[in-house]
């Protein structure tokens, strides 16, 4: 298979040569070269990886200050999903708990707060790859404790952060990235003082596999939104309520999704606009992983984000909703992410008088 | 410009050794992710010849952390509205029984839905869920026939304790529930009626122990 040449290929002593090679074999070559180089040369995306660390580390620490007055309802020993319960799940399911090692309420409180620590933590970016395997550890836990509380962005939520865990989302915009840079002047010291021989190898090596193994996750989560939006967009279309557009009727009418039972019927009483919304929503969840690898992403990836954010108000789910988005972000390009602290510098500057010049930040 | 160079384009020329073992990472890493993403796809796709011989493996890999649920009100949302009452029983001294009115203990959940931008997961969630599991390994009989469907049937039940005692303080030694299930009315087209059942469901669950552990 191919994964085994792209490894033999960087073993050519001269692969450069390889490149204008017109044969089929030499440009089917040079194009494992290409994937291999993209793979392994350096890590792509960081923003996005960034955006996505502090989004889920952000929302998993809301999730659980506002589930705070609950919690021994829902995670505790006394939760009516009671330890023994959860025990006898895990038996069955191969689950893991750290939460159900001890019955007491110490202990409970005390995992409490280590797993609020560890999301901020987490989202502030420090030491981040330690603390990434401990936050999916947390968000495991708490998962796997109560597997009956939670929706479709929590599943989603446990998955980023075990995919996280592999990625190098600690490099951009962490106090891991700002510690690098004060030490950046250190590193630049004349070639003699360089580490040399093994501890040169180990480095090089070091970079190499973090590179990788970001590369990979960052590819694995892209394949995962891919996978999630068409199984959840042609299990729809199984579905005769989706097919006659009337779902989106019964969603808001049902009791527990109208927080706003007076904005519900106001947009239920427009049926072209839920017609409408019904079979986009449909339509643009089937075709997402058709759409990737064109500009057309872009609009898919807006329509989702509204349809997401009318979720979150309409429906009452706003971390749901918050989960999905940060999500689509894997797909955003760097230079998005770039472009939005210098905007926000721009407005800011116009804001403050009119005298400074807007828009000429450097 | 400094932060690309930072993050590591590798050193123009390591030596041969690290280089194989460079290629030799790459691959696994690769290798992993390839099968990770083809055992989901597999475990999230309709059941097919492919997936049915290797059932067992794309389990063991995707369960339990790598879990799928996309069904994200789909294939249907649900059309249905379940309210669910709780009663309690008493033995008297005389030997006689006594039982409580129903109590709706899914009322709360509606109230604090109502004007509450972000309702806690007790509300949205808990009772929903206990219910819709217990309705997915039950049948008719109520019996539950494996230790999976216990398991379903102490969480409705410890759900249903928990509600009734913030709701009354009387002392009690059975409880039981029933669910009373209607239609949503259809979006009304202008045309002629349409026809759905307005009649409502109710399904009665059997009496069940309540011992003051809780089990």
């Amino acid at each position: 298979m191919a994964v085994d040449q792209t490894s033999r290929v960087p073993l050519t002593p001269d692969r450069a040569a390889v490149a204008p090679d017109a044969t089929t074999t030499g440009r089917l070559r040079s194009h494992i070269d290409g994937a291999y180089r993209v793979l392994t040369e350096r890590p792509l995306s960081l923003y996005a990886a960034a955006f996505m660390r502090i989004g889920y580390g952000l929302l998993y620490a809301v999730v659980l200050v506002r589930e705070f007055p609950h919690r021994h309802q829902i995670w505790g020993p006394e939760s009516p999903w009671t330890p023994a319960l959860a025990r006898e799940t895990f038996d069955q399911t191969g689950w893991f708990s750290l939460l159900t090692l001890s019955d007491s309420r110490q202990y409970f409180e005390f995992c409490y707060v280590v797993a609020l620590l560890t999301a901020v933590l987490f989202t502030l970016g420090w030491r981040t790859r330690a603390v990434s395997v401990l936050f999916a550890i947390v968000v495991a836990s708490f998962y796997g404790r109560n597997v009956l509380i939670g929706d479709g962005g929590d599943n989603l939520a446990l998955l980023m952060a075990v995919y996280l865990v592999f990625t190098a989302c600690g490099r951009r915009w962490s106090l891991d990235a700002r510690r690098a840079r004060r030490r950046a002047p250190v590193a630049s010291r004349p070639a003699g003082a360089q580490p040399s021989g093994r501890w040169a190898a180990a480095g090089i090596a070091r970079r190499f596999t973090a590179t990788v193994l970001h590369n990979c996750a960052m590819l694995v989560i892209m394949a995962q939104m891919c996978i999630l939006y068409g199984a959840a967009g042609l299990y729809k279309v199984q579905g005769d309520l989706w097919a006659n557009g009337t779902a989106l009727h019964y969603v808001l009418h049902s009791d527990l999704f109208r927080p706003w039972p007076a904005l519900s019927d106001f947009v239920d009483d427009h049926q072209l606009m839920v017609g409408v919304a019904s079979y986009l929503s449909v339509l643009v969840q089937v075709a997402f992983p058709f759409t990737l690898f064109s500009k057309v992403k872009y609009v898919v990836l807006a329509i989702l984000v509204g349809m997401h954010l009318g979720i979150a108000v309409l429906l009452g789910l706003p971390v749901f909703s918050g989960v999905m988005i940060l999500g689509d972000a894997v797909f955003l390009p760097d230079r998005f992410f770039r472009s939005v602290p210098r905007l926000w510098r721009a407005l800011r500057a116009r804001r403050r008088g009119p005298g400074t010049p807007a828009l000429t930040t450097p | 410009m400094t932060a690309r160079a930072r993050d590591g384009a590798a050193t123009p020329n390591p030596p041969r050794a690290l280089r194989v073992a460079m290629g030799a990472v790459a691959a696994v890493c690769v290798a992993v992710s390839v099968a990770h993403v083809t055992l989901v796809f597999l475990h999230v796709a309709p059941s097919n010849p492919v997936s049915q011989r290797y059932d067992r493996q794309i389990r063991g890999w995707i369960s339990p952390l790598f879990e799928q649920n996309w069904m994200l009100f789909a294939p249907n949302p649900n059309a249905t509205r379940t309210q669910i009452f709780a009663r309690t029983g008493t033995m008297t001294a005389d030997g006689g029984g006594e039982v409580s009115d129903w109590f709706d203990i899914s009322a709360v959940d509606k109230a604090d839905t109502r004007h509450n931008p972000y309702p806690s997961r007790t509300t949205q969630h808990m009772l929903r869920r206990a219910w819709d599991s217990y309705v997915a390994t039950h049948g008719e009989d109520e019996i539950s026939h494996d230790a999976w469907a216990l398991t379903r049937q102490r969480y409705l039940r410890n759900i249903a304790v928990r509600r009734v005692a913030a709701h009354s303080s009387r002392p009690y030694q059975m409880i039981r529930l029933k669910s009373v299930t209607q239609w949503i009315a259809p979006p009304d087209t202008g045309g002629p009626a349409p026809t759905y059942s307005t009649e409502p469901y109710t399904r009665l669950l059997p009496w069940w122990n309540v011992t003051p552990d809780g089990s």
